[in-house]
């Protein structure tokens, strides 16, 4: 029986469980529960004397992501509409009240993956488009957002402190939505606030390995 | 008697004015707090930090001024009243 030696062995082993890895790697599931308060949606509605703008900063949810595979992103992200933030306190009685939010009913916007595509990756970024259901007072509607993802390998360390071990994902959009598409106020108010929202999302997952 | 009510309107104007400059002379909204930006250095997230703090906007003043008006011709209304 011919010897095989052993160094050539070796590389064998070695290159043959990258190849399984490879095979096999699963996406990281990214968990947006953020303690520190960072991650946050923020809003903006245009009105004649100041524009509206506020910000909510319970945002959750699990993203399944692989950075050799973007397109396979998935997952569902949760804002808790009760920590809706405005400047002022009569503003934000009505908008957490009935005749808007309505957040005592409705505590919950979600934003869910059902597609990706257009992905283009850069040095720095990520960049993809989005189709999901979004999720707003209960009314529910298919929309396609602009999304700019992050990854950050091995960044959990810094961010805890050495706490943790692992990766980071930073998810970044910008789009707008119909308010009357979400019985806020359809049709009512137009010249008082604009029938559309700006929302803007910056948020942080971490992938602790 | 007039003149009492003449310099309370006048000292309502200029109180209004003073606290309006004072909190920054802000053309919206009165608020009650303030966004403040932060960034995470790590994810380099710009957030905002709400601290409370009072501001008053355009609304107060609008409202001082017709407290003035109505401190200012008060007497004259109490004449045709009577």
């Amino acid at each position: 029986m011919k010897k095989i030696p052993l160094n050539k062995l070796i590389v064998f082993i070695i290159i043959s469980s990258f190849a399984h890895y490879s095979t096999t790697a699963k996406p990281a599931s990214f968990n947006f529960k953020d303690p520190k308060g960072v991650n946050h949606a923020t809003f903006n509605l245009d009105a004649p004397l100041e524009s509206i703008s506020g910000s909510a900063s319970g945002v959750s949810g699990m993203v399944l992501f692989d950075p050799k595979n973007p397109e396979k992103l998935s997952g569902k992200i949760t804002i808790d509409a009760r920590t809706l933030t405005v400047p002022n306190d009569s503003m934000q009685k009505h908008l957490h009240g009935s005749q808007w939010l309505d957040t005592k009913k409705y505590p919950s916007i979600t934003f869910t993956v059902n597609n990706v595509s257009g992905v283009s990756i850069s040095e720095k970024n990520i960049k993809l488009q989005i189709t999901g259901t979004f999720t707003l007072k209960g009314n529910i509607k298919e929309i396609i957002v602009p999304v700019e993802l992050v990854y950050l390998p091995k960044k959990l360390a810094v961010r805890s402190n050495g706490k943790m071990k692992g990766d980071l994902l930073v998810i970044r959009s910008q789009f707008t939505i119909d308010r009357s598409d979400f019985s806020i106020k359809p049709g009512q108010h137009l010249d008082k606030v604009s029938p559309s929202i700006d929302i803007k999302l910056a948020i942080a997952g971490y992938f602790e390995k | 008697m007039k003149k009492s009510f003449r310099y309370s309107s006048i000292f309502i104007v200029i109180t209004s004015l003073v606290l309006w400059i004072a909190t920054g002379a802000h053309t919206g909204w009165s608020k009650s707090r303030i966004a403040i930006e932060r960034i995470d250095p790590v994810t380099e997230i710009a957030y905002p930090v709400y601290q409370e703090k009072w501001v008053f906007g355009v609304d107060f003043l609008v409202v001082s001024i017709l407290c003035s008006l109505i401190v200012r011709f008060l007497p004259n209304l109490i004449k045709i009243i009577k």
